[in-house]
């Protein structure tokens, strides 16, 4: 106690303290600082991977999308049964539907996605033969279940709300789709 | 001016204070300014990832084009193969580019429309080589898509040039920024070397400055010490401390000589030292110092020391409590050997009191032979009356010559015994001061010399006295031997005139006031008109036996003004004289007021 009295040990010891406070408080900043950057670093690095899984994923949909709609045109031509006719116009409308959807969202999430199909004429043979007509459609059918896979997979995949939403949307849609088809195939194998 | 701050410990504090501010200042200023130019490097590496992912967008699409172009010359579906996977690889730097961009809305949009116009592109492609006749690159409708996709293709090209020009731009005004700190940040390091450095120097002169005080101050405090050490020798001191918390003492290389040791020959203990203390002395000192712990001031503690020899000291000591920085009390003292005082003291009181035996042994003996003496001298008058009465008619006229001298002598003796005993009287111890009315004691006086003044017509006038503290019958026998001198002196055919004023006055205005003990005195002055005297005897006519005239023209002894002298230096007063030969003389006594 008796040094404390003392004004000029006082004043010391009050820098003293005060300088090794604010030493340690820079390292911890300057240590803090180096963290947040290594981990500011490896969050961009862990959006630009998702943004381009997002991005994958969504091209992907967006071409099976767009195949489906194709075959569902192409279909509509050699399906003669009136009941199969509207399945398959459905069909083509809801993926229509969703196509719209998904340029929305790739235009505001800068994805580039194709808006026509890449299927070659020469893939498919479409004509009356029942058994062409049954490979279309199971062709249609695989399409549609990639497509419900590849959104499994973008859920999985994805944080962003916009996506999640679209997801919820497409899925019960593709869904459907997959239903209709496959009612469309059973109709088809029935008459045969 | 400047050298008197650069002493102010206060001055020296604050310019610390300031220094240590400035450095801070600085130094945060460098911090920030670092800071900054990494900031500025981050946002020019930030534009050109920018620029290096616009950049390869195009060169996907260009690959593409030129794969497209292949296909259709060739019709080899592995010259599509840029084409296919080139929307993935410009998804791909969109992600990139979507991060870059996240802060910057010009470029997102722009990157939005770019998005919009790669899509169509690459639509075209898809139209071009599936539209594509058989061999006929001459179809009017393949040419028309190709040259849309040209369109289409100029189109991105500049909406991409216009994004790297806003990049550019963007990098242009960052490499400004990033210059300008980079300028800054050596001025402001090059400010913080430049502050430490003045800092340093104006440190390292000020502690150079105090070493050197210090020195100078050390040098000094050894003269000091030496010096000390001999004066305590010279007048036989010697010093000490007590740290009465610790109690612990120090003492001085003389101390241990006062106690008849050799410097340091023993530990400094209050219980060694009081070995040497006289076995009676002891038990006082041993108080006196329990009294030393309590007070600040100590009084003078006397006590005597026996050397190992055998010879006894006196010592005196003095000591002064004080309170130090760690709040501890330290008595300074000193210790002084009186013995050779002390003998001094002794043989002077010796000597004084067989001075006062002398005195009055003296005295005594004046009285005594006085006094014995006037009884055959009464014997002697006495016959001579009778011898004169009754055997004049047998004497011869020389008998009769020489019983006149003999009786002339005997009434000359009988006057100087008459004086002496006066004298001796005055000189008598028992001296009782009373306070005395002064008139009553001139009148009395007066009435002493009735005969004369009589006889002479003399007139005597005087201011009204007050009263004072004096020896009544003394003060009577002054003014009688002045009046009756004033009386006797008189010149020849004159009326004597006399004169006696009386004032109170201030010791330090007075002539003849010296070395006064008291402030005020009665000042009595008696003028005469008498014969006066020459003023070269103006002292001398105070000494005992001392005359200025022949016995045969004025009678006396040369003993009155002598009394008198004697009278006011009873009354611890002053006498003085001042004469004028034929004009008369004056005579100032001054009697003090206590």
């Amino acid at each position: 106690m008796k040094y404390l009295k003392n004004r000029r040990f006082t004043v010391v010891l009050f820098f003293t303290v005060l300088l090794i406070a604010l030493s340690f408080n820079s390292c911890d900043e300057f240590i803090k600082s180096k963290s947040q950057q290594n981990k500011e670093t490896e969050q961009t690095q862990q959006t630009i991977a998702t943004n381009k899984n997002e991005a994958k994923l969504l091209l992907m949909l967006s071409k099976d999308n767009q195949d489906v709609i194709h075959l569902s045109k192409k279909l509509q031509h050699v399906v003669t049964k009136d009941s199969a006719v509207a399945l398959i116009k459905k069909i083509e409308e809801t993926h229509i539907e969703i196509a719209e959807a998904f340029n929305t969202v790739a235009t505001n999430k800068l994805i580039s996605i194709p808006n026509y199909s890449e299927i070659s004429p020469s893939n498919i043979v479409l004509d009356s033969s029942q058994e062409n007509k049954i490979k279309a459609l199971q062709k249609l059918k695989a399409i549609i279940d990639n497509q419900l896979f590849l959104l499994d997979k973008l859920s999985k995949t994805t944080n962003s709300k916009t996506f999640k939403k679209l997801i919820v949307k497409a899925d019960s849609k593709i869904n459907d789709s997959l239903t209709r088809t496959k009612n469309i195939i059973n109709t088809l194998n029935t008459n045969s | 001016m400047i050298k008197t701050l650069s002493n102010n410990i206060s001055f020296l504090r604050t310019m610390l204070y300031i220094s240590a501010l400035v450095i801070l200042v600085v130094g945060a200023l460098t911090y920030r300014s670092i800071t900054e130019v990494t900031k500025s490097s981050e946002m020019i590496t930030h534009t050109y990832k920018v620029n290096v992912e616009l950049e390869q967008v195009l060169s996907y699409l260009k690959d593409a084009e030129t794969g497209q172009r292949g296909y259709i010359i060739t019709n080899d579906s592995i010259f599509l193969e840029p084409y296919i996977s080139g929307r993935s690889k410009i998804n791909n730097s969109f992600a990139e580019l979507k991060v870059l961009a996240k802060d910057n809305t010009t470029l997102t949009n722009s990157l939005k429309d770019l998005n919009l116009l790669i899509n169509k592109r690459l639509l075209a492609f898809q139209t071009s080589y599936r539209s594509l006749p058989k061999n006929d690159i001459d179809d009017p409708a393949f040419i028309q898509n190709f040259k849309n996709g040209r369109v289409l293709m100029d189109s991105i090209r500049d909406q991409i040039k216009g994004a790297i020009a806003i990049q550019n731009n963007l990098l242009n005004q960052r490499n400004n920024e990033y210059k300008s700190d980079l300028m800054a940040t050596p001025l402001l390091l090059f400010s913080l070397l430049l502050c430490s450095l003045l800092l340093m120097y104006a440190a390292y002169n000020s502690i150079y400055k105090n070493i050197k005080q210090l020195k100078a101050t050390n040098e000094e405090l050894e003269i000091f010490k030496e010096s000390t050490n001999q004066s305590e020798i010279v007048s036989k001191h010697g010093s000490w401390t007590w740290n009465v918390k610790t109690n612990t003492f120090t003492y001085s290389d003389n101390l241990y000589r006062l106690l008849g040791e050799q410097p340091q020959s023993f530990k400094p203990t209050i219980e060694n030292f009081l070995t040497y203390v006289h076995p009676e002395d002891v038990e006082q000192l041993s108080k006196q110092v329990e009294q030393m712990k309590e007070n600040v001031e100590l009084p003078y503690i006397y006590y005597r020391v026996v050397h190992k020899n055998g010879n006894v000291k006196h010592l005196k000591a003095y000591g002064k409590s004080l309170v130090n920085d760690e709040d501890e009390t330290v008595l300074l003292g000193t210790t002084a050997d009186i013995t050779d005082e002390i003998i001094s003291f002794k043989v002077l009181e010796e000597r004084n009191a067989e001075l006062e035996r002398n005195n009055k042994e003296l005295s005594s003996f004046n009285y005594v032979a006085s006094h014995d003496l006037q009884e055959p001298l009464r014997k002697i008058q006495t016959f001579l009356s009778r011898l004169e009465d009754e055997e004049v008619d047998k004497l011869s006229p020389k008998g009769i010559r020489y019983i006149d001298r003999i009786k002339n002598a005997a009434t000359r003796m009988r006057l100087l015994i008459d004086d002496l005993l006066q004298f001796s009287r005055s000189n008598k111890a028992d001296k009782v001061f009373e306070d005395s009315n002064i008139n009553l004691i001139f009148e009395a006086a007066k009435q002493d010399l009735a005969e004369v003044i009589s006889a002479e017509n003399a007139i005597i006038t005087s201011d009204a006295f007050p009263s004072m503290k004096v020896i009544p019958f003394q003060i009577q026998q002054l003014f009688v031997n002045l009046l009756g001198n004033a009386i006797k002196y008189k010149a020849e055919g004159v009326i004597p005139k006399i004169e006696i004023t009386h004032q109170v006055v201030e010791a330090d205005k007075e002539d003849g006031i010296t070395k006064p003990k008291n402030q005020f005195y009665h000042k009595l002055v008696f003028t005469d008109n008498g014969i006066g005297f020459d003023n070269t005897y103006a002292e001398q006519i105070f000494t005992l036996f001392n005359r200025l005239h022949n016995k045969d023209e004025y009678s006396g002894t040369g003993i009155g003004l002598s009394i008198c002298k004697k009278i006011v230096e009873n009354h611890k007063g002053y006498i003085t004289a001042k004469g004028e030969p034929n004009k008369g003389a004056t005579f100032t006594v001054f009697l003090p007021i206590d």
